[in-house]
């Protein structure tokens, strides 16, 4: 039977199901500037309709269920994006600080190179002074502690990635642990066909630090819980269980290795993505590579400067005396300039030992003349002066920090498009929720307007009979 | 495609933000009038940069050496100049006592003129500058002739002292003792010669006295050969010190085109960026007017 009351119960649905509506739409504006929020509407349908007197006749409406809107594609895109330029952002602040290491300024080792050789051009006018004599000391130590200061800056800035990478792992891990948990309130919740929006928006996030951090993939399964994996395949997330990252602490800086409860797997370079992929880089092949090339450069200034000096005679009649010292490195296998920018020193104590001349006669400046012309010879690899090496070096991290610049201007400029690509299919827009909100309320109106009919026919029906 | 509120504010503020960010570039370039303040922002000139203040410090250096280089010449030529002098005395000393007939008393006045002459001689070849010996070679410490007795004594060496005046340019600043005044390598021995001069007017020996007036003029001419040859040196110095600086300049122009900022154009961007902001800024303003809740 369909009759006045069958009539209220529809109105009766549509006026909470529009209520329903209003609610969303509610929430949507609320969340308009939450970050990650994906706009969500609701699934209306009608309520099955009944046989009555040969016809099907509707009962009313019903809010189904409540979806959030999504696109994978481009969230796909995002993860990616978001690798690479959690890579080239991580190494931006310590390629900036490298720069003021190996600075174009006034002090710069180039000009103590310089210095120390000037003295020695100077010495080579004055060659039995003790002025000059003790003033090539004086500069062959201030190129030293030059040498010694960038070492240890470099020593630092190695220090400091290495600081910066084992800080992220506690983050890392927790993030892991709470995408476990979302994934068991996504599956839980979900198995009742009812779709857990919040959640899975808090998800997405998470997926998204971790590839600016790590770079990551995942998949979902049927169930609704995703799988986590770095690049190569090690499993970070895996159904219920969330492995953790650790951070083993080496001479060389920390090794990064996975426990899998069962076994540890080390999670080398290749593994790796994002931001750790950037400071590992950095400070496993761009740092030592700087230092390499600092150690040569200590390495064959010592060498050619000892070598000339050796050759020649001190005004004590000294003769054969290395004028720096360098404490070989420790590893046979390293090559024999490592770790000489550490170590090299001024050999020499005494002014009379330095060897200006190739006699004792206190007039004999040919040796000091060979050590001035020594200064701007191409010894290094025989293409580069000592100071030209330098300024290669400087050459070389301005390239890979301006490079550094760009990718990270070009990655932040495609990450704001794609996040507007993906905010125009998954945002959500005032306009839009604005004229939903008309549209609804006119929806709630008629209902309403729908129950004041019903109520006015009771009415009539009522009065048939007095 | 629709266009949401959070869209819109992250693309003003990536633009608001690069925009701010040349701004104060172009500020930095003005105010500082330097274009290249740290590698990145030229790396292939960064190179150049270090390379080129290093040469300017180098070609400075050089020119420090050049103007010392200059004074020890002016100084050995001056010394010269009185060797050369002493030598024009010396021959008109024995022109004057050759001529006509003298008494033993004159004779005895010359010779110890000429013994004077012969001092001064002595004196002149012992030369210190700045306590070191002019003609002893590298031997600086060493007095060349101890023994006005004995011109055969020699104390310094046969070293000749260079000195750099550019890059693989090197110029002699002295004379040693042995050439200049024993006169080896085929000369004559100036202080030798004074001292048989010395000898033969007093022993009232004209004739052997007047033998040697030859040799007086080829002392003389060894004296002027060596004076004539430092002088080649100096103008050697001078050009070489004239070419550093003009070296120095142009290495400075060369460093100035580098790493310094374009003044006009410095500002001009300036200007540029200021404008770029202000106008994303207004933009801005205008986006946040233009509202759908004004419609309702």
């Amino acid at each position: 039977m369909s009759g006045l009351s069958d009539a209220l119960n529809l109105g009766k649905t549509s006026l909470s199901t529009h209520q329903t509506l209003i609610d969303v739409t509610g929430n949507n504006i609320a969340n308009v500037n939450t970050d990650g929020y994906s706009r969500q509407n609701v699934d209306l349908s009608t309520v099955p309709a009944l046989n009555f007197r040969g016809f099907q006749i509707g009962r009313g409406v019903t809010a189904s269920n409540i979806q959030r809107a999504e696109d994978t594609f481009l969230s796909r895109q995002i993860l990616d994006k978001n690798a690479a330029l959690g890579e080239q952002s991580a190494q931006a602040t310590p390629l900036a600080e490298l720069e003021t290491i190996f600075n174009l300024g006034d002090g710069n080792l180039t000009s103590k190179i310089d210095q120390f050789f000037d003295s020695w051009e100077q010495l080579s006018v004055t060659p039995d002074g003790t002025v000059e004599r003790d003033t090539v000391l004086q500069y062959g130590t201030l190129l030293t502690d030059s040498f010694h200061n960038i070492s240890q800056d470099l020593a630092d800035l190695s220090q400091q990635v290495d600081d910066a990478l084992t800080s992220k792992i506690g983050d890392i891990n927790q993030k892991l642990q709470q995408i476990v948990e979302y994934n068991e309130r996504i599956a839980t919740v979900e198995s009742t066909g009812i779709s857990d929006n919040a959640s899975r928006d808090a998800r997405d996030s998470l997926l998204q630090d971790l590839s600016y951090s790590l770079g990551i993939q995942y998949y979902e399964n049927q169930d609704g819980r995703v799988n986590v994996q770095l690049s190569t395949g090690l499993p970070l997330v895996s159904d219920k269980q969330a492995f953790s990252l650790e951070a083993i602490p080496t001479t060389s800086g920390s090794k990064l290795q996975l426990d899998l409860g069962t076994a540890t797997r080390v999670v080398d370079n290749q593994s790796l993505n994002g931001e750790f992929k950037g400071l590992v880089s950095l400070r496993d092949e761009f740092l030592p590579k700087v230092r390499d090339d600092l150690d040569k450069l200590a390495y064959s200034l010592a060498t050619e400067v000892n070598a000339l000096h050796a050759g020649g005679t001190g005004l004590d009649g000294s003769t054969g005396k290395a004028f720096f010292s360098t404490a070989p490195s420790s590893d046979p296998s390293a090559s024999p300039w490592s770790g000489a920018s550490a170590s090299i020193e001024v050999a020499l104590t005494d002014g009379n030992q330095l060897a200006a001349g190739q006699s004792a006669a206190s007039g004999d400046n040919r040796n000091a003349l060979l050590m001035a012309a020594l200064g701007s010879s191409e010894v290094i690899d025989g293409t580069d002066s000592f100071g030209s090496f330098y300024g290669k070096m400087t050459s070389y991290i301005g390239i890979e920090s301006s490079q550094n610049q760009l990718s990270v201007s070009g990655l932040e400029d495609s990450m704001v498009q794609l996040e507007n690509l993906l905010d125009a299919k998954v945002g959500v827009s005032l306009e839009e929720e604005m004229i939903n909100l008309i549209q609804y309320q006119r929806g709630f109106e008629a209902s309403a307007k729908l129950l004041t009919t019903v109520d006015e026919m009771m009415d009539t029906v009522l009065s048939i009979k007095r | 495609m629709k266009t949401t509120l959070t869209a819109t504010y992250r693309t003003l503020q990536s633009q608001v933000g690069r925009a701010s960010a040349r701004m104060q570039q172009s500020l930095e370039t003005a105010a500082s009038g330097v274009r290249l303040n740290k590698p990145s922002d030229d790396p292939s000139a960064a190179a150049s940069v270090i390379s080129t203040e290093s040469q300017i410090r180098d070609s400075e250096r050089f020119q420090s050496t050049i103007s010392t280089a200059a004074s020890q010449l002016d100084n050995l030529d001056s010394v010269l100049d009185e060797v050369e002098n002493l030598m024009v005395e010396a021959k008109e000393l024995v022109l004057a006592a050759g001529n006509g007939s003298l008494g033993e008393a004159d004779f005895e006045a010359y010779s110890q003129q000429m013994k004077m002459l012969k001092e001064d001689a002595y004196a002149l070849a012992n030369t210190q500058i700045e306590g070191k010996y002019l003609f002893s070679g590298y031997e600086f410490n060493a007095t060349p002739f101890p023994d006005t007795e004995d011109p055969s004594l020699y104390q310094g060496d046969d070293n000749h002292v260079e000195l750099q005046i550019g890059p693989g340019q090197k110029v002699v600043t002295n004379v040693t003792g042995a050439e200049l005044f024993q006169g080896q390598g085929g000369g004559i021995n100036i202080l030798g010669l004074l001292g048989d001069l010395e000898q033969n007017l007093g022993s009232m020996d004209m004739e052997q006295a007047l033998s040697r007036l030859d040799d007086l003029e080829v002392g003389a001419d060894q004296v002027r050969g060596y004076r004539s040859k430092m002088g080649t040196s100096a103008v050697r110095i001078e050009e070489a010190g004239v070419r550093m600086q003009e070296f120095t300049d142009s290495m400075e122009t060369k460093l100035s085109s580098i790493r310094d900022a374009d003044i006009v154009e410095a500002y001009s961007d300036l200007a540029q960026q200021e404008q770029a902001l202000q106008a994303a800024l207004n933009v801005t303003a205008k986006i946040s007017q233009l509202s759908i809740l004004d419609y309702f």
